[in-house]
């Protein structure tokens, strides 16, 4: 049974831009340990031979005509971000000394 | 009140000038302002003035399709243009869409009036409704206890007469185990019957978007609105759509009715089996043969689903970096930063293999556990929840427990079979207990018909709590 240290559960975070408050790391590597280790029963099931199902839909390659449709307008795609000349400014991910 | 009456019977008032659009949207908000302070069933409520202005319309108008002038609300999962959509979080709560979910389009197009969004868990994360950054959803029938979820909000305000319908949306349970909470219907469609475009993503597999009413009746009349195929979701079906509303009067009898015996196993409150046992009784007494089944990986269906939903989430919810829209990620609640870690991890190199890999293979035996039972059954019968529902709080210090409330809802969503969830007794503390018929898929005509036959024979589904009188 594995169990998930706080600075695991930090690390992972990290790589999804996320951060856990320091007073509720103990809390999180705790629950997510339990969690984790309840849903570990999935590696005795007896699926050696069996193959993975990710989709559920029938349907595949659904094609359009290449073709220019209707569109969000500038205004509406900005109505929720900030705009400088067309653009959204997003955080600086490099650092520059 | 008006808004006690069918889908049906309320077309047939419009039509004939007895009532009008008006007197119903106004009865709504009458309700609304008595019970929605009580409750919390919206995050969103449109301006009164607004919705009596479709109303109006709606009245002047002479096309009268089923839905025309009948209030409705939408689970906050739904992006609706120029009106704030949350999902339940923080993370949106500077956020107005600039364009409707297909289902939305479909909806107002039919002339049904929408009145708000409704409450729910943060991004359909919950069972109970109390993940919402928007406080905890209270079931009317005991406001100390919970709604259920993660469309709480949805079965709330559908039973406390704010609406008449609502669409909620069904991950693992979401619309199932709020409706049997408060006592009302709610279907979870086949798996790309409705489209989901413009529904905010959970997990996309396993995401189904659906009507939550008082009557099967009325939620064979949303059905045939909403479902259909749509060129903005590839995953929707091209099937082509029944007119289920014709389709209800199906005799029961030789229907076969499946009984799958994992149902029963150790976590099921004695109370909920004993309801249950007298439904599939009266069932029988109306010409269905019961027979035991079994889906033997039923009791992985939890493990098996929470790693497949929690790795999609971990996906889905990248997205949502405050930079085109929304608050930065800083405002994550608890269970949704708590989903994405884990989903994260499961899809882990070496990690992978070993949980989400193994889960998705647990999926395959699951769908030929379910294909195997079509042989012999028409339809699947079980109860939704495995206990009452819960005091508020009661949960929160054992998340493990919280997720165990999916253990019937969630293999039936794995499959992507269709559920409809539809009141079956109450507690001897008067809380509402639901079952749920399952049906193979794209079969919803036979679950609706098979519903519909037993609320004609019963009447737990026009009860109303002490909270309305």
């Amino acid at each position: 049974m594995s169990t998930i240290t706080e600075e695991e559960v930090q690390e992972v975070a990290r790589l999804v831009g996320l951060t856990v408050a320091p007073e509720k790391l103990e809390r999180f590597a705790k629950g997510i340990t339990a969690i984790i280790a309840y849903m570990e029963e999935v590696k005795r099931l007896p699926v050696e031979s069996v193959p993975e199902t990710a989709r559920l839909t029938e349907e595949h390659n659904v094609w359009r005509e290449d073709t220019v449709t209707d569109s969000l307008t500038q205004t509406e795609v900005f109505q929720n971000g900030t705009n400088a000349d067309g653009y959204f400014v997003v955080p600086a991910v490099l650092k520059h000394k | 009140m008006l808004l006690d009456n069918t889908i049906t019977e309320l077309g047939t008032l419009l039509r004939s000038k007895k009532i009008s659009s008006r007197e119903l949207v106004e009865e709504a908000y009458d309700s609304i302002e008595k019970h929605n302070g009580a409750l919390s069933a919206f995050i969103t409520v449109r301006e009164k003035k607004d919705a009596l202005c479709d109303a109006d319309a709606s009245d002047a108008s002479s096309s009268r399709g089923p839905l025309a002038g009948i209030p409705f609300c939408l689970k906050d999962a739904y992006v609706t243009k120029d009106l704030k959509t949350t999902a339940g979080s923080k993370v949106l709560d500077t956020f107005v869409p600039p364009y409707s979910a297909t289902v939305v389009q479909k909806l107002l197009a039919s002339g049904a009036i929408l009145i708000g969004k409704n409450n729910m868990d943060a991004w359909g994360h919950g069972a109970t409704n109390e993940n919402s950054d928007y406080g905890p959803v209270k079931n009317l029938w005991d406001t100390t206890r919970v709604a259920g979820g993660s469309s709480g909000g949805s079965a709330a305000a559908v039973s406390a007469r704010m609406a008449a319908f609502s669409i909620g949306e069904d991950t693992g349970g979401s619309i199932r185990n709020p409706a049997s909470m408060c006592n009302i219907a709610g279907l979870k469609v086949t798996y790309g019957r409705v489209s989901r475009y413009g529904a905010i993503a959970y997990a996309s597999s396993l995401d189904t978007v659906g009507p939550m009413a008082k009557s099967v009746s009325d939620i064979a009349e949303i059905l045939e609105v909403i479902a259909g195929v749509d060129p903005k979701d590839a995953t929707s079906s091209r099937r082509e759509v029944p007119h289920y509303s014709t389709l209800l009067e199906k005799p029961l009898s030789g229907m076969r009715v499946g009984i799958p015996k994992e149902f029963f196993a150790e976590g099921l409150t004695p109370e909920v089996r004993d309801i249950f046992v007298k439904a599939t009784r009266m069932l029988e007494s109306l010409g269905a043969q019961t027979l035991e089944v079994s889906l033997p990986s039923l009791p992985f269906g939890v493990s098996i689903y929470y790693l497949i939903a929690m790795s999609e989430t971990s996906s889905n919810l990248n997205r949502y970096d405050g930079v085109r829209f929304g608050n930065n990620p800083s405002f994550f609640g608890e269970e949704g930063m708590r989903r994405i870690i884990i989903g994260t991890y499961a899809l882990k190199a070496g990690y992978h293999d070993d949980l989400y890999g193994r889960a998705l293979k647990g999926r395959t035996m699951l769908i030929r556990e379910f294909d195997a039972l079509w042989e012999t059954c028409d339809v699947l019968l079980g109860p939704t929840i495995p206990t009452l529902p819960n005091k508020l709080g009661d949960l929160s210090e054992n998340t493990m427990s919280a997720y165990l409330a999916d253990a019937f809802t969630a293999p039936v969503s794995l499959v992507g079979s269709p559920s409809l969830a539809i009141p079956a007794g109450f507690s001897k503390s008067g809380l509402p207990v639901g079952m749920q018929i399952i049906g193979r898929k794209f079969d919803e005509a036979t679950i609706l018909a098979v519903g519909h036959a037993y609320q004609k024979a019963t009447d737990w589904h026009k009860k109303k709590p002490a909270l309305l009188s």
